[in-house]
């Protein structure tokens, strides 16, 4: 089954950067080429650059730097293709691909739901959270002196969250507390 | 609800990095080790190398140039992220004869009929496929002061059954998020204890 939801991120931008930087390429050098044919000479850009070419030697450092960023921009590319993106969103148990159904939920809705929770949690003001598929980090501000009692109860909360909502693997809670107004 | 071929813009991404790793190290490799060997590269002119005088310069360029502006527009528009296509499905029937039903009718008022239920804040449906084999795209935004599990059952049980029963046909495939939103007013009960 082919997945709609639950799939890596794409490389959009990086391909789009990419080929937009190709395609400005390959209208400057058509226009070039079709100006030579009607004036029956090289556009001034043109004929600079063809200048500085034919004085240019392989080993000179504009070449050699030239072949070192084409060298380290395909290494760029080859890496920002390979490396496997993460996913955003984590499979529900309901998801099953025998039966060509897919259904998962997305870390920022998980997101939501875990900081509308904290946020109900005594002594908290604020409560920001970041979700992947394997972590939720609870990042909770609070004005009360007993920190590690705020930190106990909004683990409790988010852990009881977590454990609520059918998730074929549920990512660990991690909470951190930071002491902010009050006296 | 939009999608992107992430294959084939990996393979894309790979082939152009392929070509300009394989351009610049074959260059540095040449200038630094000598190589093709015996070949004193590095001290070769780059005009040389190049057709500059050539009459055949100018085609070449200008093909060069098309290709490369055809090959750059046909990736650019092909890496747009898109919705899957909205359908019209076709039903004959011996007593009723033929009939016709946009999908995007359907999925309209499987949005409508979603939101309606006080655990959905918000639905997005869309139905491709065909008539004997439909595929659902949907996400449902769940309210997040209510419990999860039961939006998640009302979807299934329920908003997906229905769909189906509406189209016909069970869903080939279905592929569904689940999303919150949190309500617009806080709960007001909580203490702040310093």
């Amino acid at each position: 089954m082919n997945r709609f939801w639950h799939v890596r991120s794409a490389r959009t931008l990086t391909l789009a950067i990419s080929f937009a930087i190709l395609l400005a390429a390959s209208m400057i050098l058509a226009l070039s080429c079709i100006l030579r044919l009607v004036d029956g000479r090289w556009p001034g850009i043109a004929e600079q650059g063809i200048d500085a070419l034919l004085g240019l030697r392989f080993n000179d450092n504009l070449a050699v730097i030239a072949m070192a960023v084409l060298a380290v921009l395909g290494l760029v590319l080859m890496l920002s293709a390979l490396v496997p993106g993460r996913r955003q969103s984590i499979l529900l148990t309901s998801d099953e691909p025998s039966a060509r159904s897919e259904q998962a939920i997305s870390c920022r809705g998980i997101s939501t739901l875990v900081g509308h929770e904290v946020e109900r949690t005594d002594s908290v003001t604020r409560a920001r959270v970041k979700t992947s598929p394997a972590l939720v980090h609870v990042r909770v501000q609070t004005p009360a002196h007993s920190v590690q009692r705020v930190q106990d109860n909004a683990q409790a909360r988010v852990q009881a969250v977590i454990d609520g909502l059918p998730l074929q693997r549920a990512p660990k809670v991690k909470v951190s507390v930071q002491r902010r107004g009050g006296n | 609800m939009f999608t992107t071929h992430v294959v084939r813009q990996r393979i894309i991404l790979v082939i152009l990095g392929l070509v300009l790793l394989a351009g610049g190290g074959w260059g540095l490799a040449s200038v630094w080790w000598g190589l093709p060997a015996g070949n004193d590269f590095g001290q070769a002119e780059i005009g040389n190398s190049l057709p500059i005088d050539q009459q055949y310069l100018v085609p070449l360029g200008l093909a060069i140039g098309i290709a490369g502006m055809v090959l750059s527009l046909a990736v650019l528009i092909t890496a747009i992220p898109r919705r899957p296509a909205a359908h019209k499905f076709r039903y004959e029937s011996r007593t009723e004869g033929v009939s016709e039903i946009e999908t995007s009718v359907i999925a309209k008022a499987a949005e409508t009929a979603a939101q309606t239920q006080p655990e959905i804040v918000d639905a997005n449906v869309q139905i491709g496929g065909s008539a004997t084999e439909p595929v659902l795209y949907a996400r449902f935004t769940l309210r997040a002061d209510a419990p999860a599990n039961r939006g998640i059952e009302l979807v299934n049980d329920r908003v997906i059954p229905d769909l189906e029963m509406v189209l016909g046909a069970p869903f080939a495939s279905k592929h569904v998020s689940f999303s919150f939103q949190k309500p617009e007013k806080q709960d007001s009960q909580k203490a702040v204890l310093i």
